[in-house]
């Protein structure tokens, strides 16, 4: 190229460079603009295209039982929803929504198409309402087919809504308690949210829910996410270890249903629980209902009453024990102290009282409690006076809630003083005009049974929070309700109900028991009189040397006496409760021959002189006092002596489980108790069994296989 | 004819106007390289068959560096980018398996959950009841449950069987 041609050239690429840089210039200018100026609104836009929100669903909290058995979980199911005016064809959607979700064509196709706000008359797409419930709570399979089918068709939404199950139906219904909406001013806020209703699920409802949580998820083009972010912590809900054991539990519903069906019962409860720390090992409530089962009607709503703690009862003759164990703490009185329980009649400030069959004449007071002696426990009221036994009722807890978190739950009713009038005292010392729930005399009798102490029951062992340990709930301090021996002696005396008393029909195999009967007759508000028929009760408790269980049970509107229509329900719940306990037998098996006798189960508490529970009508005047004939009762004769149960000498049988012949040997010598040895090989079977108290001198058999 | 040359009409020193240049005459000498012209055009077509065997390439050490640096330069820009934005890709990429376990996780914890609850259900005391029932099972008499191998505590009491 000459040099003439060069200038040309270099204008021309100066001029192609200056154009190049230009467009460089202008791309740049772009980059600073967008990536600058713009940065803020459009990282804005580009995280809401990219991230999405989503809520954590809090996992609501599972009831155990004492061994782990599941009684209640929350599983998360798919619901199947779509937006009706995003739909392409409605016979399509139809087709492959009735196929999968198994329902019927048309139907859905009907609710496709359903106008929003013209019932009945076809409508353009838009008028349609924006969101539709397909199915909800769909299966596993259902499940899986729907989500293969989501890619592919975005007018079907798929969200997971949590379904509360109950695996053993019914079983501690009225403990667990079910989910429902609730009906109440909070309702309307909470609208479409499930919420505890009874039980458990109602107590420990803020526990139990815990609290959502939030998470951002970032998005690819195709809806992946790639990455995410906890914006909000979920809090899941604890779960909770329940007092209850599941096996006694569900013997204790059996029986009590069989019970309220053989005797025609209106309603019933039972409850065990375990004296020393007041563990509900059981609490059964009839009518019962399967929490699973929404309550449809609202003439339902009756069964998810919880009779033993909700509804309280007068307890009748039951109640004596709370008398003699007053009077034993109180005053001079004694097992063998006699009581003068008349000839079947007393006139008490004018009104006359009566034994429910025969009178008694002259008796210890054990037996006043062992022949539920009307006019005897009057007798040992009077003895203890107004102020100090309303003192011991209240000691025992009645008239007070147990602090149970479950809803619903009945104080009972217990006078004042002041509302007292003269035959009151009377009253009470039977077990009338004071209501009692049978959770409370359960508490009443597991005070007797460990040695005088009133121990709050409990029915939540552990929390479990998600990801910590099990935090077990603490218990209340017990409080000294009665002395250590008056204990002992009402434990004795209440183990002469069963052994000779009202009561024969609560004897167990294998284990010595005592308790109390109780029959006492129902007040009907409309005719203001007592009624025919009665409410048939059982406390007891077994062992009677180490006492492991208390158990209660009640029969609502039986026509029949408690020693008669309970006790079954006691022995069979009782004896099923030590077995799966490893209670140790404190009585050889099998019983001793039945005696011939007739079992006397009359133990009916007269209630005609009692005032109704719910009605305190004004006190006498004191003309009608002062015109009433005064109270003539006999002075007490002096004490005879009743020879008390022969006492173990605290010597105990050695366990000779698994021991040679030679092992045996050696360790009877070293403790002094002699053995009848049978057979050869290892120790296999022995009477007494281990652990029992031994008399002096009386020898234990062992055999070996 | 429309060029570079005609659009960009710069005329370097020296260079005559079209208008002034001589008229070139189209009686030229023969030229042996000129080919047949197309018809009613007057573009020609030269073959010239050019011999440049005996040019040689001079190497240019200067070019040779520079197109070396070049080369090096490129590759290093382009190994930085890479290494800068591998960690993003390689976090995306794991950022995929990762929320991928997390669904697989939720999925395998809700089946181990309807897993329990089932469990539960098939032994629920009712069940079990039913089932023996069925199967003609009998609660044992007493006397009849013997325990050979009693806890160590001696919590469990030996029957004495019926004689």
């Amino acid at each position: 190229m000459d040099s003439q041609s060069n200038p040309k050239t270099t204008t021309r690429l100066v001029v192609l460079a200056g154009l190049v840089l230009l467009w460089v210039f202008a791309i740049f200018w772009r980059l600073v603009y967008l990536q600058v100026v713009c940065h803020a609104p459009l990282l804005r836009q580009a995280h809401k295209q990219q991230y999405v929100e989503r809520e954590i669903p809090a996992q609501r909290g599972a009831l155990y039982d004492r061994t782990g058995r599941l009684l209640a979980k929350t599983l998360f199911l798919d619901s199947v929803s779509v937006n009706p005016r995003q739909i392409p064809d409605d016979g399509v959607a139809a087709q492959i929504l009735s196929r999968v979700l198994s329902l019927e064509r048309q139907k859905l196709l009907e609710r496709i198409q359903k106008p929003l706000r013209c019932p009945g008359c076809h409508q353009p797409p838009e008028s349609r309402q924006g969101f539709l419930w397909v199915k909800r709570k769909i299966s596993r399979e259902e499940s899986e087919h729907i989500r293969s089918l989501g890619p592919h068709l975005k007018w079907i939404q798929v969200t997971r809504e949590p379904q509360r199950y109950y695996p053993n139906g019914s079983l501690a219904a009225h403990v667990i308690g079910q989910m429902g909406e609730l009906e109440n001013e909070r309702a309307a806020e909470l609208k479409g949210q499930l919420q505890g209703v009874v039980g458990l699920e109602r107590g420990l409802e803020r526990e139990l829910a815990g609290r959502p949580g939030q998470v951002e998820v970032l998005r690819d083009v195709k809806e992946r996410p790639v990455e995410s972010r906890v914006t909000r912590p979920v809090e899941h809900g604890a779960s909770f270890t329940l007092s209850i054991d599941a096996g006694i539990q569900f013997v204790a519903e059996r029986e009590l249903r069989a019970a309220v069906q053989a005797h025609g019962a209106e309603t019933g409860s039972v409850v065990v629980l375990h004296p020393g720390t007041g563990e509900i090992l059981a609490l059964a409530s009839y009518p019962a209902f399967d929490p699973n089962v929404p309550l449809e009607r609202r003439q339902e709503q009756h069964l998810r009453f919880n009779q033993a703690f909700s509804v309280p009862f007068e307890p009748g003759s039951v109640f004596k024990i709370v008398t003699l164990a007053a009077a034993l703490d109180a005053t001079d009185l004694r097992p063998e102290s006699e009581i003068f329980c008349g000839h079947g009649r007393l006139n008490l400030y004018g009104r006359i009282i009566r034994e429910a069959k025969r009178g008694f004449g002259r008796l210890p007071m054990s037996d006043v409690l062992v022949y539920s002696s009307n006019l005897g426990a009057i007798q040992v009221g009077l003895k203890v006076g107004e102020r100090r036994l309303l003192e011991y009722v209240r000691r025992f807890g009645f008239g007070r809630r147990t602090g149970l978190p479950l809803p619903a739950e009945s104080p009972g009713t217990v006078s004042d003083l002041g509302d007292w009038t003269k035959t009151s005292i009377a009253s009470v010392a039977m077990g009338h005009e004071i209501s009692t729930t049978t959770l409370q005399l359960a508490q009443a009798c597991a005070v007797i049974a460990n040695g005088g102490l009133l121990v709050k029951p409990r029915l939540v062992l552990r929390r479990h929070r998600p990801g910590g340990k099990p935090v077990a709930e603490p218990g209340e301090t017990p409080r000294r309700v009665l002395k250590p021996d008056t204990a002992i002696l009402m434990r004795q005396m209440m183990e002469g109900v069963v052994l000779r008393g009202t009561g024969k029909r609560a004897r167990l195999e294998g284990y010595s028991s005592g308790g109390k009967t109780g029959t006492a007759q129902i007040y009907d508000p409309k005719t203001g009189r007592y009624t025919g028929r009665y409410n048939g009760s059982f406390v007891g408790f077994a062992p009677v040397t180490n006492p492991a269980v208390v158990v209660a049970v009640t029969l609502n509107g039986v026509h029949e006496y408690g020693g008669i229509v309970a006790t079954p329900v006691f022995r069979q719940v009782a004896t099923e409760a030590l077995l799966l306990m490893d209670v140790p037998k404190d009585l050889p098996e099998p019983l001793p021959e039945p005696s011939r006798e007739a079992v006397v189960a009359d133990d009916l508490a007269i209630a005609e002189i009692s005032r109704p529970p719910a009605d305190l009508p004004a006190a006498p005047s004191g003309a009608e006092v002062a015109a009433a004939p005064p109270l003539v009762a006999p002075p007490l004769l002096p004490a005879v002596p009743v020879p008390a149960p022969a006492l173990a000498h605290g010597h105990r049988a050695p366990s000779f489980a698994g021991k040679t012949l030679r092992a045996v040997f050696e360790e009877s010598l070293a403790q002094g108790v002699p053995v009848d040895v049978v057979g050869t090989g290892m120790a296999r079977a022995q009477t007494p069994p281990g652990g029992s108290p031994l008399a002096p001198g009386q020898r234990v058999r062992v055999e070996f296989r | 004819m429309a060029t570079l040359a005609a659009l960009f009409r710069r005329f370097p020193a020296g260079c005559v106007p079209a208008e002034s240049a001589p008229q070139a005459s189209w009686e030229e000498a023969e030229d042996i390289f000129r080919m047949r012209p197309f018809p009613f055009e007057d573009v020609y077509w030269h073959s010239k068959k050019i011999d440049n065997s005996r040019v040689v390439r001079q190497p240019d050490a200067r070019t040779r560096r520079k197109c070396w640096q070049a080369i090096a330069v490129s590759t290093l820009a382009a190994l930085l980018m890479i290494f800068f934005s591998l960690p993003n890709a390689l976090g995306t990429i794991a950022g995929y398996h990762v929320q991928g376990l997390e669904q697989e996780r939720a999925s395998l914890l809700r089946e181990t959950e309807a897993l329990e609850v089932e469990e539960a259900a098939l032994l629920s005391p009712q069940r079990l009841e039913e089932l023996a029932v069925e199967m003609q099972l009998r609660d044992p008499a007493p006397g009849q449950v013997l325990v050979l191998n009693p806890p160590a505590n001696g919590a469990l009491a030996l029957n004495v069987p019926a004689k």
